[in-house]
């Protein structure tokens, strides 16, 4: 009785702990998991008009992004090593009405300050709160929309936490629209059910 | 017959009576109001923001100090003559008095920026609130005689500070 008892506990152990790990996935599976899910990796707000947005992005999906699906397993993993000390957002903002770099605008601004300021003052005015700790920007790169997506789109780097994932919370201050602190978050579940991907040694 | 046709008509005037009772008495119940000023200080924004200033207000304080000192020190040595001065003295005076403007224009600025970002939240905030207990009204209360008197079971002050401190945490 004692022996059926340990192996049930041997058993039942071995697979809550199988279900712990993370499904592995072709690129195709990654892409459409991720195409499903990523409203459970992305936050938004409203606040007087403006639209803020978050959303986190894996590092497998930026190297697919940049090197195309087809990317061979070795340079999968040394990507994955060059970009293991950072973790990435896309960080948005869209104006409800109107172009976003127009929107309300005072009279000592001007649609040249706001694009200034969004590619080269914007990094200070993000942080990450990481589970307790509170990182600032170490890197962001601003992608201009040209005035066809009503969007302003900025790519933020910060350092890559390696305790186990927690719940991740950006903080925008931004100086042009006077709304203050704006917190968005992200689930530490959303995350950590993220499959692995995968690729056939070739 | 005719009494069964009168009860039928009496019901039918006593039911709508009886709704237009209960339309009444629920649409008064959708004017709410709030102490504006308990709201504003118990959002967490403006604790953060206000620290934030203080912080900014002393450190610039200890500048002023700082040059105070020293004007008080060249004051105060045994060679000083109140006549004239001297260059030093006119220079960190004219510094002091340059600075101490410049902060007050500077804090004035940054108090008024901090403000207008917390009403920017505050007012998102409340209007959300509204939106999704389907209030008709929610009167700001400022103690300066816009609510005289109103029952404290209208008062969703409490509540409302619970709320936009989970808003803007993102609870």
């Amino acid at each position: 009785m004692k022996e059926y008892r340990n192996l049930f506990i041997y058993l039942l152990t071995f697979v809550l702990a199988a279900c712990q790990q993370p499904k592995q996935v072709n690129v195709d599976q990654y892409l459409e998991y991720l195409d499903k899910n990523w409203y459970k990796l992305t936050d938004s707000r409203e606040l007087n008009g403006i639209v803020y947005q978050a959303r986190f992005l894996p590092n497998d999906y930026r190297i697919l992004e940049r090197f195309g699906q087809e990317i061979a397993s070795e340079k999968l993993q040394t990507e994955r090593q060059n970009l293991s000390d950072f973790q990435y957002f896309q960080i948005r903002l869209k104006a409800q009405t109107g172009n976003i770099m127009e929107y309300n605008m005072e009279e000592y601004e001007s649609r040249d300050s706001r694009q200034y300021y969004y590619t080269h003052e914007f990094a200070r005015d993000i942080f990450l709160i990481d589970g307790t700790d509170t990182l600032r920007c170490e890197a962001h790169q601003f992608i201009s929309n040209y005035g066809i997506s009503p969007w302003v789109s900025v790519l933020a780097a910060f350092e890559r936490s390696h305790k186990k994932t927690a719940e991740k919370r950006i903080g925008i201050n931004d100086h042009i629209f006077h709304n203050g602190k704006v917190i968005l978050k992200i689930p530490a579940s959303a995350i950590s059910q993220i499959p692995q991907l995968t690729l056939s040694k070739s | 017959m005719k009494t069964t046709h009168w009860l039928i008509i009496n019901s039918i005037i006593l039911l709508v009576l009886l709704a237009m009772g209960i339309y009444s008495l629920s649409q008064k119940e959708k004017n709410v109001y709030l102490d504006t000023a308990e709201v504003f200080n118990g959002f967490k924004l403006q604790k953060e923001l206000r620290t934030k200033l203080e912080n900014v207000q002393s450190a610039r304080q200890a500048i002023l100090d700082s040059i105070q000192l020293r004007l008080t020190a060249i004051s105060s040595s045994s060679d000083f003559d109140p006549q004239n001065p001297g260059e030093e003295f006119f220079s960190l005076r004219g510094l002091y008095q340059q600075r101490q403007k410049q902060f007050e224009e500077d804090n004035q600025r940054l108090s008024n920026e901090y403000d207008r970002q917390i009403w920017n939240q505050l007012n998102q905030y409340v209007k959300d609130y509204g939106k999704e207990h389907n209030y008709t009204i929610i009167f700001g209360a400022n103690g300066q005689g816009n609510i005289m008197y109103a029952s404290e079971t209208r008062d969703i002050t409490k509540e409302l500070i619970d709320y936009i401190n989970n808003k803007y945490e993102r609870v």
